[in-house]
């Protein structure tokens, strides 16, 4: 290798371990890439600026602002109420109703840390106080986050779709059915746990107090209809979408749950662009990092060597699958995806793996990676919670991880769970 | 400031929508405007993450080394992104200077008007980068 392409790859890791954010390691090492093979420095700026314009991509700061919008205006606390009266009655209901509330509040949030936020500040005392171990409480909480990033709307997706050309939207939907199978695994695992411990089943909630706790939430439920409804029947694209998800969530927070006041506003919006920043400037330097792994034949490479491991199929995709559960416990979602991109889409091609279906193997693989340590933004959301160390949660994360594992395996082998449902609505 | 581009953003993307589907006629202008608002928020707002520490990284091996060697690694992880800005800058001026007298496709506007996002980005990286410099040197943050 020249050693341009050993700055980018031996140089670029080791800017990262030793504490270096990841987007100057991404813009050092791309520098430091140029200089030595003579590339006019002007293409730095160029691809940076170039890499913040795709009309797509604005929606990335449409679902943030949505997220952190309806948490704080009371829409997520309404959706919890929902989940408890529906599940709380089962053995292990309360563990169930992290989960099912999680998977209500993936369809509003493409966020993984922000769905670990919100229902583990709810879901982690209540657990606690009715005798489940914080441990527990707080690995669940974890666990259900990238669900955020599985269920449509999600952020990953969106990313995923501009950089390999697919449509987003067929994006979205390849994700239900692995999100749901994994979120009902999850309630498998609580009911086993519930029942080791013992823990006594909560009353049923009559009809009439399931019917009240929905038509209370009735906003909150309306709120995917709306959004997502729009994007699959067609009506809008996912950046207006997430735009009319931010009036909604203004509306619904200021005047009918008025859990938002007119104060909290530009605050949100402030911490909003900061998450938007980190990520976005991540895409912006990565854009220019990529064209020099391409221009040193980085991928290509790398492809050749995975296909000379071995002749089949199966065994390729296992090692992907490890592959990229591994990179992504280390590394931040978006920057792995992008760096990764022409890589994995050459390798899908060549492997005769739709582009639909490897879309969510991706990105659900970098999922899970959210609440791996040592870099899990989940994973630093629950401990910063629950006042857990990371390494105390992650090991009662270990039933979760495994039906994620499982879950994988059934994106990777079994092309209709991604391909069925999109096909089934798109056609 | 970060704010207000990021209002303006909204609003403009939210104009586009009420144009096309309640009055039923699309307009071309939102969809640049909002673009060249978008490549302003994303590097005005990450030059401020350096100062405020906000950028995602590898803690895990940097934890373990002793405080010490730690104070003299933030100072060099530090330089190296004021050192980073000053590349941008110096790439982004030029990039200024070299599409300056062309016109984004349908506004029409310069495009110094965004292609000068980049090199104003550089600057505030290595303003702010020698003010965490400071706040390192004080005790006040880690890196």
């Amino acid at each position: 290798m020249s050693p341009a392409a050993w700055v980018l790859t031996i140089g670029f890791l080791l800017l990262l371990a030793l504490g270096v954010p990841i987007v100057f390691a991404i813009g050092i090492s791309s520098v430091v890439a140029m200089w030595l093979l003579g590339i006019d420095v002007v293409m730095l700026a160029q691809r940076m600026v170039a890499g913040t314009q795709s009309f797509a991509l604005l929606a990335i700061p449409g679902f943030i602002l949505a997220g952190d919008l309806m948490t704080a205006g009371g829409l997520s606390s309404h959706l919890i109420n929902v989940a408890d009266r529906l599940v709380r009655h089962v053995r292990g209901g309360l563990g169930m109703v992290s989960v099912l509330s999680s998977m209500f509040f993936a369809c509003l949030s493409g966020s993984a840390p922000a769905t670990t936020a919100t229902v583990g500040s709810i879901m982690i005392p209540e657990m606690e106080k009715r005798g489940y171990s914080r441990r527990f409480a707080t690995s669940l909480a974890t666990s259900v986050g990238p669900l955020g990033q599985i269920i449509p709307p999600s952020i990953p997706f969106i990313v995923w779709g501009v950089i390999a050309e697919q449509s987003i939207t067929r994006l979205f939907l390849s994700g239900v059915i692995p999100g749901v199978v994994d979120g009902l695994a999850y309630m498998v695992v609580c009911y086993f746990v519930a029942k080791r411990l013992g823990i006594p089943k909560e009353r049923r909630a009559s009809i009439k107090e399931v019917i009240k706790a929905a038509y209370e939430a009735k906003w909150a439920l309306l709120a995917p209809v709306i959004i997502l409804g729009g994007i699959y029947g067609g009506v809008f694209t996912p950046t207006e979408a997430s735009m009319i998800a931010v009036a909604y969530a203004l509306i619904i927070g200021l005047f009918v749950y008025k859990g938002l006041k007119p104060s909290e506003v530009l605050p949100i919006v402030w911490r909003s662009m900061r998450t938007t920043a980190v990520v976005m400037f991540i895409i912006a330097a990565a854009s220019a990092f990529c064209w020099l792994l391409a221009y040193e034949r980085v991928p290509a490479r790398l492809v050749g060597l995975m296909l000379s491991i071995s002749e089949s199929k199966v065994v390729i995709l296992l090692l992907l699958n490890l592959m990229l559960l591994l990179i992504g416990a280390v590394m931040d979602n978006i920057a792995a995806m992008i760096i990764l991109s022409s890589l994995l889409i050459d390798l899908g091609a060549r492997l005769g793996i739709d582009p639909i279906q490897l879309g969510p193997i991706v990105v659900i693989n970098f999922a899970v990676g959210m609440e791996t340590p040592p870099l899990g933004y989940s994973l630093f959301v629950g401990s910063a919670i629950s006042g857990l160390s990371i390494e105390e949660i992650a090991r009662g994360m270990l039933p979760f991880f495994l039906v994620d594992v499982g879950m994988l395996m059934l994106v990777t082998f079994v092309p209709p769970a991604t391909l069925w449902l999109p096909k089934l609505v798109l056609g | 400031m970060v704010v207000l581009l990021a209002v303006a953003l909204i609003l403009c993307l939210l104009i586009a929508i009420f144009f096309r589907y309640v009055v039923g006629q699309a307009l071309s202008w939102p969809e640049e405007l909002s673009m060249l608002l978008f490549a302003w928020l994303v590097l005005l707002a990450s030059s401020l993450g350096v100062r405020e520490g906000f950028h995602v990284r590898l803690t895990v091996i940097f934890n373990r080394f002793p405080p010490l060697l730690r104070k003299e690694m933030s100072y060099s992880i530090i330089s190296l992104i004021i050192a980073f800005g000053a590349v941008l800058f110096w790439s982004g001026q030029d990039l200024v200077v070299r599409t300056s007298g062309n016109l984004s496709a349908t506004l029409g506007y310069p495009l110094e008007i965004i292609n000068s996002s980049a090199p104003v980005c550089g600057v505030l990286i290595v303003i702010h980068g020698l003010y965490r410099l400071l706040a390192i040197a004080k005790g006040e943050v880690e890196l």
